[in-house]
């Protein structure tokens, strides 16, 4: 049986304001979630025709 | 209810780009390891798992000889990211609302008694959760805060409050938009 965790919008948003401060002064963490995003926009151009999610939940 | 699959993320396939089209939702969605292991597993060591089984089976091995103490984690934050085994999950919906719910289902395999994962949301605990041998399900249901927000989960292998720690695996995580 799964185990449920459920988290609220009030305290998503808490926790995320938590996070923002957290990395606020990491630079390195910054610049590498950066780099993922900048690698999910090229995939995008680079397979215009066929989306890289469309091709992965395919496969899984 | 049928729920319809958002996101599938594994080992073998880590990233997920779908853009929204006029009615659908899209997505952006990714796993990373982190994983430090005081030992070279899984190569031309002949440790098992063997690193030809985990690609064959489709997972990635959480040794326990390096997971985290019990209690390195302060303050409800996970620390020690560079020198942890974490399993780290981030997606982002796009064309979502407020009224939207993320459901994310993570399959997890134990290798023994003393299996332990550590869930946090944006670093921040939420539950530290002993799992059963054999193949163990979490489900993580998280109200959506606003469009195209990133929603970061991680997964962290610690030790038993004792010490004691066995491995386990990551097979895949499932996300649905409700």
């Amino acid at each position: 049986m799964a185990q449920l965790i459920f988290v609220s919008a009030t305290q998503v948003r808490e926790l995320q304001a938590r996070y923002e401060k957290l990395i606020a002064t990491d630079a390195a963490e910054q610049a590498r979630l950066r780099a993922i995003e900048e690698r999910l926009r090229a995939e995008e151009k680079r397979q215009p025709e066929n989306p890289a999610g469309k091709e992965s939940e395919a496969k899984a | 209810m049928t729920l319809e699959t958002f996101y599938t993320l594994t080992p073998q396939h880590p990233m997920v780009k779908r853009p929204a089209v006029p009615d659908t939702p899209g997505v952006n969605a990714f796993v990373n390891f982190w994983n430090m292991a005081a030992l070279a597993w899984g190569g031309a060591g002949g440790t098992t798992p063997t690193l030809e089984k985990q690609l064959s089976e489709g997972w990635v091995y959480l040794s326990g000889g390096t997971a985290a103490p019990f209690d390195e984690d302060a303050n409800g934050v996970l620390c020690n990211r560079e020198r942890s085994q974490i399993v780290e999950i981030g997606f982002q919906g796009i064309n979502v609302t407020d009224r939207n719910q993320f459901l994310a289902v993570i399959g997890l395999h134990a290798l023994g008694e003393n299996a332990m994962v550590r869930i946090a949301l944006f670093r921040n605990i939420l539950r530290t959760e002993r799992l059963r041998p054999g193949d163990n399900t979490l489900a993580v249901l998280i109200d959506c805060p606003y469009d195209r927000a990133w929603i970061y989960l991680d997964l962290k292998h610690v030790k038993m409050p004792d010490g004691n720690a066995s491995a386990f695996g990551f097979k895949g995580v499932t996300g649905y938009l409700l």
